[in-house]
């Protein structure tokens, strides 16, 4: 491959592969079977696309070589990433015509190229499951942790550049969390107060990203077990405010049956206890930057949101409308969208002024109604980077503080 | 004025030279670093409000979204990129901004850089060698 024999575009990806493994001083390479991956989604992408083609830009931002070289069918199965817009409501939403344009062609582009379209954070809510020890080559940040730490799948976070290569040449250095000896936990969490719902799951992630950085936690304490939706939300929060990729829970998490496997038999660096105060001050942080108590928009789908918690937000909605000074939308997988077309969950909604938008999220897509200045979301994620991405105020709360606001137009959340 | 040498590995060869920037936290890259302007941007940083274009960054490594290194990588087309990294702590994501970046960095220091260096010392990097002088 490096010799030129599958191609030039082959070439380029296992170079890459051995240039990002030499930086890393991985010893080899270990073949994936998965990559989560995806064409650029900066606001410079469908310029560069117009000016020189979708090979200049994939061998660019997806290969990091400023050469083009003609690009081929992937070699391993790969899903793309979130996209810029959802291309059924570009225009109500706001989206330039030019990036809903470029949206479109690298949608054809992927699927010319074998790539599977999800446009998700959440690829394991439309069936994407890795199993257990399989070696993978994922981005996006909250789907690496629930990879490593929920199916015991192996993976770093991935970038771009390095999953455009992994896709073509089926490759990644063996490093980091590929090797069994660097997942066991290096700081223990103890959790003394109660985390019982999002809100709380969201606000102990953001904690303990802080504290962990690129650490390896394992949390212990917990009064009840966590659903798989509020381990999303734990995760996806720790890996914004730090950049864990892996953590375990002892009795839950598949590599931690007990503290000692967890650990890996040695002691804990440290051992963290965190109080009800301590999570109080990360909900402060996140809550101190507004002036007014009123709510233009209000973000949910970070992550992308599972049907089950599309069924919850109508439970909670009850029928109910949304006041007209708010616009709230809610960001699943396009899987998902489908199903709440069949489940008449997506005509619910619709009803009750909610929008429903598939493949991507405000982040990414700068995605907000005219005007906005204050946000109300459920995300942790999405109140730490709404503020610096889209200049706007934001306050975080629980899944139920957001529809009160959304019927009111104010915010009455509160710790 | 006086100079200090560190030793250290090249993870990316070449040779920087120019203001430190220094932080003992995880830098922030996509939604936290404008690569039209190289301004930090990430509102909960230390370092908000600062720019990184031609600096030296002393940090401790990468946080947040996977589009780290697609950040840094924007920010060298965009000619935004810092001269250089020196780093604490290798995860893929701070290997990956380097890469895709394309710029000399240096980590596994014999020293610890922040007991060292200091926001705005200048400091000379070389990837090839594995070397940095401080001068302050």
């Amino acid at each position: 491959m490096l010799a030129g024999d599958f191609g030039a575009a082959k070439q380029k990806a296992i170079e890459f592969i051995f240039e990002y493994g030499t930086a890393l001083n991985a010893p080899y390479l270990v073949p994936v079977s998965s990559v989560a991956g995806g064409l650029d989604t900066s606001k410079y992408s469908h310029n560069y696309y117009k000016k020189y083609g979708m090979d200049a830009l994939f061998s660019e931002f997806n290969l990091n070589s400023s050469e083009k070289v003609e690009i081929p069918m992937v070699e391993v199965q790969t899903v793309t990433t979130i996209s810029l817009t959802d291309i059924e409501q570009s225009d109500e939403i706001g989206v330039d015509k030019e990036i809903h344009d470029y949206c479109v062609v690298s949608e054809e582009y992927s699927k010319a190229k074998g790539m599977h379209c999800l446009f998700t954070c959440a690829p394991y809510h439309s069936g994407l499951i890795p199993t257990f020890g399989e070696h993978l080559a994922w981005m996006e940040s909250s789907a690496v942790i629930i990879a490593n730490s929920l199916f015991g799948a192996r993976t770093n976070t991935e970038s771009l550049e390095s999953a455009g290569a992994s896709s073509l040449s089926g490759r990644t250095p063996y490093w980091g969390l590929h090797c069994p000896e660097n997942r066991y936990a290096t700081h223990r969490f103890q959790i003394d107060c109660t985390v019982e719902h999002d809100r709380d799951w969201g606000l102990l992630g953001y904690l303990i990203g802080e504290i962990a950085q690129e650490n390896i936690p394992v949390i212990t304490g917990l009064e009840y077990r966590p659903t798989f939706d509020e381990l999303k939300h734990f995760g996806a929060s720790a890996a914004s405010s730090g950049g864990v990729e892996l953590y375990h829970i002892v009795g839950i998490t598949p590599e931690a049956h007990t503290m000692e496997m967890a650990l890996g038999g040695q002691k804990p660096k440290e051992i963290i206890h965190i109080s009800e105060k301590d999570i109080k001050s990360v909900y402060k942080k996140l809550n101190t930057q507004v002036e007014s108590d009123d709510v233009d928009y209000i973000v949910l789908g970070c992550p992308h949101y599972s049907l089950n918690q599309v069924q919850e937000l109508i439970w909670l909605l009850n029928g109910r409308v949304v006041n007209p000074s708010v616009e709230m939308w809610v960001y699943v997988p396009y899987t998902i969208k489908l199903m709440c077309e069949r489940q008449g969950y997506a005509q619910t909604l619709k009803k009750s002024g909610v929008r429903l938008l598939a493949d991507t999220c405000a982040v990414v897509g700068n995605l907000a109604p005219e005007g906005t200045r204050y946000v109300a979301t459920n995300a942790a994620k999405q109140a730490h980077y709404l503020p610096s991405v889209m200049n706007v105020q934001c306050f975080y709360g629980s899944t139920e503080d957001c529809v009160e606001a959304a019927l009111s137009g104010k915010w009455k959340g509160g710790f | 004025m006086s100079e200090i040498r560190i030793k250290g590995r090249g993870v990316y060869c070449g040779i920087a030279e120019g203001e430190a920037l220094v932080t003992k936290t995880t830098f922030p890259g996509y939604g936290g670093i404008d690569p039209e302007t190289g301004n930090i941007i990430d509102k909960f940083h230390e370092l908000y409000g600062m720019n990184i274009v031609n600096k030296i960054l002393v940090i401790r490594g990468a946080k947040g979204s996977s589009g780290w290194a697609s950040t840094f990588h924007m920010a060298r087309i965009l000619g935004t990129a810092p001269a250089g990294i020196i780093f604490t702590k290798m995860t893929s994501k701070i290997c990956l901004g380097i890469v895709a970046m394309k710029k000399p960095a240096i980590t596994d220091l014999d020293t610890d850089p922040f007991e060292i260096i200091e926001t705005g010392d200048y400091v000379i990097l070389d990837g090839n060698k594995g070397e940095i002088t401080v001068i302050n």
